[in-house]
C-alpha cells in the first residue's frame, strides 16, 4: 500500500475514520460483593475523528482521555457501546479477524523511557511489528528499519543501540517510527510531548506534522497542554470526568469557548507574557471530584459558577452551534 | 550593597565526581534574592536548576560537592557549615517544596502532624501551641475542613492538597526564602493556577522571597520578579522579568521562547532549537551552547563567553522591534522610566509610600545615562551588576553594613527595597554579542 495512493482517495475530507456511539468504560474499583465500587472512566461519549485529521482529546488528569484513547483502538475493551471503523464495527470482531485492522491502527505512548523494551535494541524495536506482519526476510526488514530511521531523524549508526544510550526526544522518535512501521491510517498520540523539553518538544511536534502530511495520517492526540494542541489538531474535544464538555473547531473553540470548563481551563493557563498576568483572572476552585462517585447531572457542576439546580438533576445533551457541540444547559455566549 | 538580599549566591560551583570524571553541574551561578521577591531559574532538565537549590539547601549527596563559591544568608555565610547548624537553618529559615509532594511527606505520619514537627524541632512552643498553628497554616494555604486534614494521610489527599500542605510546611516557620522546586509541574492546570496564586499571596503577605525553578516559561511568566536562564550549568540570561519577555537577548533563551507554541496564533510550524543539550563531561571548549546556537560565530568555539549587560544591539533584533541606538540617552531614560511605571506599579501594591517612588525614580533615570558611557574597566564585582553600584551605591552609604536580621530586612523592605539599584539581576546576557555592554562578572 503506497502512501501516494492513500493520500488520493483522502483528498475528501469529513469521512469518519473511527466513530464512537454511546462508549462507555467502567472499572471495578474493589469494594464489597455486595456493594461493588466502580470508575465511571468514560461515560456514554459519541464521538467522531474524521479522516486526516487531528482530533485533540483534552482535560486533566483522571478525565479519562487516555482511557478513551485506548478503548477507540480496543487496547481496553469497552463496557459498553459500539466502535465503527470505516464503518465496521470492532467491537465483539474476533481476533483474526481484527488483526487485519489493527496494523492500520497505532499508538505513540507518553513516557519515551517506559515504552521501549531496554533489552531490545533499535532495529530490533522498530522491526518488531513488522516481523509480527510477516516480513519475515532480513535483508529486506533491515531496508525497511533504516528507512523509517531516516524518516524520524536517527541517524543510521544508532541501527544497534539500545534506548537507555538515547536521549528522551530521541527514544520519542524510536516510538514514532515504530508506530508508522505498519502504515497506519490513524495514530493515538497520547501524550507524546509531555515528557519532553521546551526545545526537544517542538522538534517532536514538527515531526508529527510532517509526517501526517506525508502519509495522509489520522491523528487523535491525547493531551493535557492547550497550547500544544492548538499547534497541532484542526478540531479539540474537551473531556471532564469521563463526559466530552465541548467538541469544536480549533480555532474557534480557543476564541469562543462555550463551555464554563473550557474557558476556565483556558484562562489557568500560565501564558508567556508577563503583562497579561496583571488581568485578574477567574480561577476555578475546588478539586477534580472522584469518577468513583461522581456528582449527579451534568458532572461539572461542582465546581461551575453558574450552575442551576438543572445542573444537579439532569446531565446535559448535547447542543449544536454550528459546527460546535456543547454539553451544557447553559453555554455560554 | 548585598546585605539587602536575603540570599547571594556567589559563584557557587557544585561538581559531582563520578567514574566518568568530574561533572559540574553546577558551574559559577550567581543569584541574588531580595526580601519579598519571586525568583524564577528556567531551564531544561540538565541544566543545573535544581542542584543550585540542592546546594543551597545543602542537600547535595556523594558524589557531589560544593567546590567553590558562597552563599549567605542574610549576611551569614552557610555555605560550610557543619550538619548541625545547618539543620537549624533548613526549615526555619530557608525551606525547599518539591516537585512530587506524595514523595516528599512520609506516607505513615497524619499530614498535621509532619507540619507540627516542623515547628516543634525549630521553635520552643508546647503541643497545642504547635498545632494551633499548624490549623492557622493550613487556613492561610486554603485547606479545607483544617481539622479533619490535621488528621489525614498523604494519600488521602489530592495531588493540590497535598502540595498545600508541602507549601504550608514550607511556611510555618516563616523562612527568610523558600526554594520551590517544580511545585506544579505534577499538578493540572487548574490546581496549577490556584497554587501559583497561593505562592504569591504569601509572598507578598508574610515577606517571603521565593526561588521558583521550573521548565515551564509561561510560570515563570506570571509570577516572578526577576528570572535566571541557565543551560548546561550556567546562568545565560538573568533580567527582570518584563525585560526578559519583552526584549530577550541570548540566543538561547530566544530560541526558548519561540519554540513554545503559542495560545494565539496559529503557526504551520515550530521554531526548533536542532540538537540536544550537551552532555556535561564533554562539554564545548568555548561557549557551552556554541554547538546549537544559530548565530554562533569562531570565536564562540573557543572562547568562553563573560556575563555581559545586556545593551540593545544596532542590527535589527530577532523579535522584530525597533533597535535603539545604544548610546542615545534618551533611549536609556525612555527605557529607565518604562521599568520604573512596572515598579511602581508593583510597589504600590506591597503598600510603600508614593513620595519614595518618586525620589528614587529620579534617582534611576540619573543612574541610567550615566551608565551609558560606562567604561569597563569598572565593573562590579561577581554579578553583582555593575549597574547597581552606579545607580545607587552612594545611596546605600547610609546603612550599617554589619548589622544583620530582621532589622536589616525591615529597612530593607521600607527604604530600599523597591529602589533599582538593589535589582539582583540587572540584564545580563552570557553572550559575545554584547560584549561591548561591559562584563558583569568576574
Amino acid at each position: 500500500m503506497n502512501s501516494g495512493e492513500r493520500n488520493m482517495d483522502r483528498t475528501e475530507k469529513n469521512v469518519a475514520l473511527l466513530e464512537a456511539r454511546h462508549l462507555v468504560k467502567e472499572f471495578p474499583a474493589g469494594g464489597t460483593r455486595r456493594n461493588p465500587q466502580v470508575v465511571y472512566a468514560v461515560t456514554d461519549v459519541n464521538l467522531e475523528i474524521l479522516e486526516g485529521e487531528t482530533l485533540a482529546l483534552v482535560g486533566e488528569s483522571g478525565c479519562g482521555k487516555s482511557t478513551l484513547g485506548r478503548v477507540l483502538i480496543r487496547l481496553l475493551e469497552p463496557t459498553a457501546g459500539e466502535i465503527l471503523y470505516r464503518g465496521r464495527s470492532i467491537v465483539g470482531m474476533k481476533e483474526t479477524e481484527f488483526a487485519g485492522l489493527r496494523r492500520e491502527m497505532q499508538i505513540i505512548f507518553q513516557d519515551p523511557y517506559a515504552s521501549l523494551n531496554p533489552r531490545m535494541n533499535v532495529k530490533e524495536i522498530i522491526g518488531e511489528p513488522l516481523l509480527t506482519y510477516g516480513m519475515k526476510d532480513k535483508k529486506e526488514r533491515e531496508t525497511r528499519v533504516r528507512e523509517l530511521m531516516q524518516e524520524v531523524g536517527i541517524a543510521q549508526e544508532f541501527y544497534n543501540r539500545y534506548p537507555h544510550q538515547f536521549s528522551g526526544g530521541q527514544r520519542q522518535r524510536i516510538g514514532i517510527a515504530r508506530a508508522i512501521a505498519l502504515n497506519p491510517r490513524l495514530i493515538i498520540c497520547d501524550e507524546p510531548v509531555s515528557a519532553l523539553d521546551v526545545s526537544i518538544q517542538s522538534q517532536v511536534l514538527n515531526l508529527l506534522k510532517d509526517l501526517q502530511e506525508r502519509y495522509g495520517l489520522t491523528y487523535l492526540f491525547i493531551s493535557h497542554d492547550l497550547s500544544v494542541v492548538k499547534f497541532i489538531a484542526d478540531r479539540v474535544c474537551v473531556m471532564f470526568l469521563g463526559m466530552i464538555c465541548e467538541i469544536g473547531e480549533t480555532g474557534a473553540l480557543y476564541a469562543k469557548p462555550l463551555h464554563p470548563y473550557t474557558r476556565f481551563l483556558l484562562n489557568a493557563i500560565p501564558k508567556a507574557d508577563p503583562r497579561l498576568r496583571s488581568q485578574e483572572k477567574e480561577l476555578l476552585s475546588g478539586e477534580i471530584p472522584s469518577p468513583v462517585d461522581p456528582p449527579s447531572g451534568c458532572r461539572f457542576h461542582t465546581r461551575c459558577p453558574y450552575a442551576k439546580d438543572i445542573c444537579r438533576q439532569k446531565a446535559p445533551g448535547c447542543r449544536k452551534v454550528g459546527e460546535r457541540q456543547v454539553f451544557c444547559h447553559f453555554p455560554l455566549g | 550593597m548585598s546585605e539587602a538580599m536575603v540570599l547571594d549566591i556567589k559563584n557557587l560551583q557544585s561538581h559531582f565526581f563520578t567514574a566518568k570524571g568530574e561533572v559540574p553541574a553546577v558551574d559559577g551561578v550567581s543569584i541574588q534574592v531580595p526580601p519579598g521577591k519571586i525568583i524564577g531559574i528556567v531551564g531544561e532538565s540538565g541544566c543545573g536548576k535544581s542542584m543550585t537549590a540542592m546546594s543551597v539547601m545543602g542537600l547535595l549527596r556523594y558524589p557531589g560537592r560544593v567546590v567553590g563559591g558562597s552563599i549567605t544568608l542574610e549576611g551569614r555565610d552557610i555555605t560550610h557549615l557543619s550538619p548541625r547548624e545547618l539543620s537549624q537553618v533548613r526549615g526555619n529559615e530557608i525551606s525547599m517544596i518539591f516537585q512530587e509532594p506524595m514523595t516528599s511527606l512520609n506516607p505513615v505520619y497524619p499530614v498535621g502532624k509532619q507540619v507540627r514537627e516542623a515547628i516543634l524541632l525549630h521553635q520552643k512552643v508546647s503541643k497545642a501551641e504547635a498545632k494551633a498553628r499548624v490549623l492557622d497554616i493550613f487556613r492561610s494555604v486554603g485547606i479545607p475542613e483544617p481539622e479533619k486534614r490535621y488528621y489525614s494521610y498523604p494519600h488521602q489527599l489530592s495531588g493540590g492538597l497535598r502540595q498545600r500542605v508541602m507549601i504550608g510546611m514550607a511556611m510555618v516557620c516563616r523562612p527568610k526564602v523558600m526554594i520551590a522546586d517544580e511545585p506544579t509541574t505534577a499538578l493540572d492546570v487548574t490546581i496549577e493556577a490556584q497554587i501559583l496564586r497561593l505562592m504569591k499571596k504569601l509572598c507578598e503577605e508574610q515577606g517571603t522571597s521565593i526561588i521558583l525553578i521550573t521548565h515551564n516559561m509561561g510560570v515563570v511568566a506570571e509570577v516572578c520578579d526577576y528570572v535566571y536562564v541557565m543551560y548546561a550549568g550556567k546562568v545565560m540570561e538573568q533580567a527582570e522579568t518584563f525585560a526578559l519577555f519583552e526584549r530577550p537577548s541570548h540566543p538561547y533563551t530566544q530560541g526558548l521562547l519561540k519554540s513554545i507554541p503559542k495560545l494565539d496564533e496559529k503557526a504551520e510550524r515550530l521554531y526548533t532549537i536542532e540538537g540536544v543539550v550537551p552532555n556535561l563531561l564533554h562539554l564545548p571548549k568555548g561557549c557551552s551552547f556554541c554547538t546549537r546556537c544559530d548565530q554562533a560565530q569562531e570565536r564562540c568555539f573557543v572562547e568562553k563567553p563573560g556575563l555581559y549587560e545586556a545593551v540593545r544591539l544596532n542590527e535589527p533584533e530577532v523579535g522584530g522591534r525597533e533597535s535603539v541606538e545604544l548610546n542615545e540617552p534618551a533611549a536609556g531614560v525612555r527605557e529607565s522610566v518604562g521599568l520604573n511605571e512596572m515598579a511602581t506599579g508593583s510597589r504600590k501594591r506591597a503598600g510603600l509610600d508614593e513620595s519614595a517612588a518618586g525620589s528614587q525614580e529620579s534617582a534611576d533615570m540619573q543612574g541610567m545615562a550615566g551608565g551609558g558611557s560606562r567604561k569597563p574597566g569598572e565593573c562590579g564585582h561577581a554579578g553583582d551588576g555593575e549597574d547597581s553600584q552606579g545607580r545607587a551605591g552612594q545611596e546605600k552609604e547610609g546603612q550599617e553594613p554589619g548589622s544583620q536580621g530582621r532589622e536589616v530586612r525591615e529597612k530593607a523592605e521600607t527604604h530600599t527595597r523597591r529602589d533599582s539599584g538593589q535589582e539582583p539581576a540587572s540584564h545580563g546576557v552570557r553572550c559575545f554579542r554584547y560584549e561591548s555592554g561591559g562584563q558583569l562578572d568576574e
